[in-house]
């Protein structure tokens, strides 16, 4: 449905544009995920100002509302379906921005010892099964690619495995200090995101009543 | 050429199809006021010669038929056809231009189970009905007074004819009498049959028409209407004006942006130029009408609804102060029905069906 939109730009209108505006938002979350991650996890200057450009991101999300809506009141009998998609996409990508800041302000109470902690290992590896799957999810919505979608659905199944199992460890380690409850709630704030890069893909894999849901 | 191409191709056809319906409906009717003599003629034209019942026939009738242009229309036909005198004709137009608010204030009920979105909504409606009304409160006593607009009008209009001339030579009214000539000969020249004929004919032409034309032109110009919108005053104005001139309706440009205002998406200020703009493409339809006919005193209404349009913006739009004035009184209006919605319905009852069905029925 959505290829149709890429197709026809010119005839779309309202919808190309809120389509695209959804792609830039996410293409610019990458960078945010990439910079609120080095931050986090290397403890390194994120060179991204990600508070600001989530805020971008929430202005972003407004915009492809009100484009989606203008469309319908002029249009109600085009495209319909499309933009009941995008608005749940777009919902999915402003959460993204939520958790990716999430994981910035987090980095605030990062100490000298967070390297060495026992899990943040883990959170590291995950974090770098959640980077392509930007690139793949953004793939997937442009070119409607529902083999690149359940791909990357499945690549979130697999995170979410892992995830949990880290989660109980934590929990489990009744020795842990501060690093710990870091980790804990880094590997919570990714396991969303990565979650939300699921529904993404699923609004191009699945029927629309099971959109956000497993692969169908 | 692709399927898109083809549909659109076909949808202009019919397009100009129906507007040569239309401009025939016209036509008939001025055939069929000549067939019922002078006498007919005489008649119309006392009934009509109280302004303040044409005002609220204008407003009566175009509340009836939800189309402004139908009833401009017939008022330019009869004028064409002498059952309508252009000073008696004036205070229909005038009524017109407020009755075909009713449509738009009818869209924002749609909004009336959400409080919030209803107060917007509405308000939004209303301006438009607040806007014609105060334009009338000022320009109608300038009409009875000075013959503001007759005058103003003809002197225009005057510029089409040679002097002294009655008529002038319409290529739209040469391209519409043999048309015309068919069905009155196909009718037995039977004056009632063709006047029937012509109405529904003129009535059913122009809802056709509107349905086409935004069939073809609202779904293209829905990155205009975001566009023009946001932006500069003068611009969503002359957006108003284009989109109304090519759906050849202000009730539907008005109507449109009705949801966009409930869901707080566009303010009150940000319409009301683009409603401004809507009011003067609506004489589009009138000025067709008038050409058809090739008679200087119909093209002389044509104007005179051009004129008052654009005189009610002179007067009210350039200064802030004055521009408040309808905006305010249109918040005002939605604040207190949104605390009491039935008061919406008992306005527009009031003020569309029952004050002008009253005032119609025993002023006359």
């Amino acid at each position: 449905m959505l290829k149709n939109i890429w197709k026809g730009k010119k005839t779309s209108g309202l919808i190309y544009e809120a389509l695209e505006e959804t792609c830039r938002m996410l293409k610019q979350e990458e960078g945010m995920f990439h910079a609120a991650c080095t931050a986090l996890l290397a403890g390194e200057e994120p060179g991204v100002d990600v508070v600001h450009e989530d805020e971008d991101i929430d202005v972003g999300e407004r915009m492809v509302r009100r484009l989606v809506f203008e469309h319908l009141t002029l249009n109600p009998d085009r495209e319909l379906p499309t933009s009941l998609v995008l608005l749940s996409i777009v919902h999915d990508v402003e959460r993204i921005g939520d958790y990716t800041k999430s994981l910035l302000h987090l980095s605030r109470w990062r100490s000298e010892g967070f390297d060495a902690a026992q899990y943040a290992t883990a959170c590291k590896e995950i974090r770098v099964l959640i980077d392509p799957m930007f690139g793949k999810a953004l793939a997937a919505l442009r070119e409607s690619d529902s083999t690149l979608a359940r791909e990357v659905m499945r690549e979130h199944k697999e995170i979410k495995t892992r995830t949990n199992r880290l989660i109980e460890s934590i929990l489990q380690d009744k020795d842990g200090g501060q690093a710990n409850v870091i980790c804990s709630i880094a590997t919570q704030f990714l396991r969303r995101i990565s979650a939300h890069l699921s529904n993404i893909a699923s609004s191009i894999a699945n029927p629309f009543d099971r959109m956000g849901g497993e692969e169908s | 050429m692709d399927r898109e191409a083809w549909k659109t191709a076909l949808q202009v056809f019919l397009l100009i199809g129906v507007l040569y319906l239309f401009l025939v409906s016209i036509g008939l009717m001025g055939a069929a006021f000549k067939l019922f003599g002078k006498g007919f003629a005489q008649q119309l034209v006392e009934t009509t010669s109280n302004p303040l019942v044409g005002l609220f026939a204008g407003i009566l009738a175009t509340t009836l038929v939800q189309s402004s242009s139908t009833t401009t229309s017939i008022a330019v036909g009869l004028v064409a056809a002498g059952g309508l005198t252009v000073s008696g004709a004036v205070p229909i137009i005038m009524g017109a231009n407020i009755g075909t608010s009713v449509t738009n204030t009818l869209v924002s009920m749609g909004h009336i189970t959400r409080k919030e979105e209803f107060r917007r909504a509405l308000a939004g409606a209303t301006v438009h009905d607040f806007f014609n009304v105060i334009s009338v409160l000022i320009l109608f006593p300038l009409e009875l007074w000075f013959g503001y607009l007759e005058h103003l009008s003809q002197l225009v209009s005057g510029g089409f004819v040679g002097a002294g001339g009655l008529a002038f030579a319409s290529p739209i009214k040469l391209a519409v009498q043999p048309a015309v000539g068919v069905v009155v000969a196909a009718l037995g020249e039977n004056s009632t049959l063709i006047l029937i004929l012509s109405l529904v004919m003129m009535y059913g032409a122009l809802k056709f028409l509107v349905d086409l034309a935004r069939g073809l032109v609202v779904r293209r110009a829905e990155r205009f209407l975001n566009r023009y919108l946001f932006g500069a005053p003068s611009l969503a104005m002359l957006f108003g004006l284009v989109l109304t001139v090519m759906v050849q309706s202000s009730s539907i440009t008005t109507s449109l942006v009705i949801p966009l205002v409930g869901a707080g998406i566009l303010t009150l200020e940000q319409i009301f130029p683009y409603t401004l703009g809507a009011n003067v493409g609506t004489t589009v339809t009138a000025m067709l009408a008038a050409l058809s006919t090739g008679n200087i005193a119909a093209v002389t209404i044509a104007f005179a609804h051009l004129f008052f349009n654009l005189s009610g913006i002179l007067l009210i739009y350039p200064i802030r102060v004055i521009r408040q004035i309808p905006i305010r009184l249109a918040r005002g209006l939605a604040e207190l029905t949104s605390r009491s919605r039935g008061l919406a319905v008992v306005y527009i009852v009031l003020v569309f069906y029952v004050v002008p069905g009253v005032v119609v029925l025993f002023w006359r």
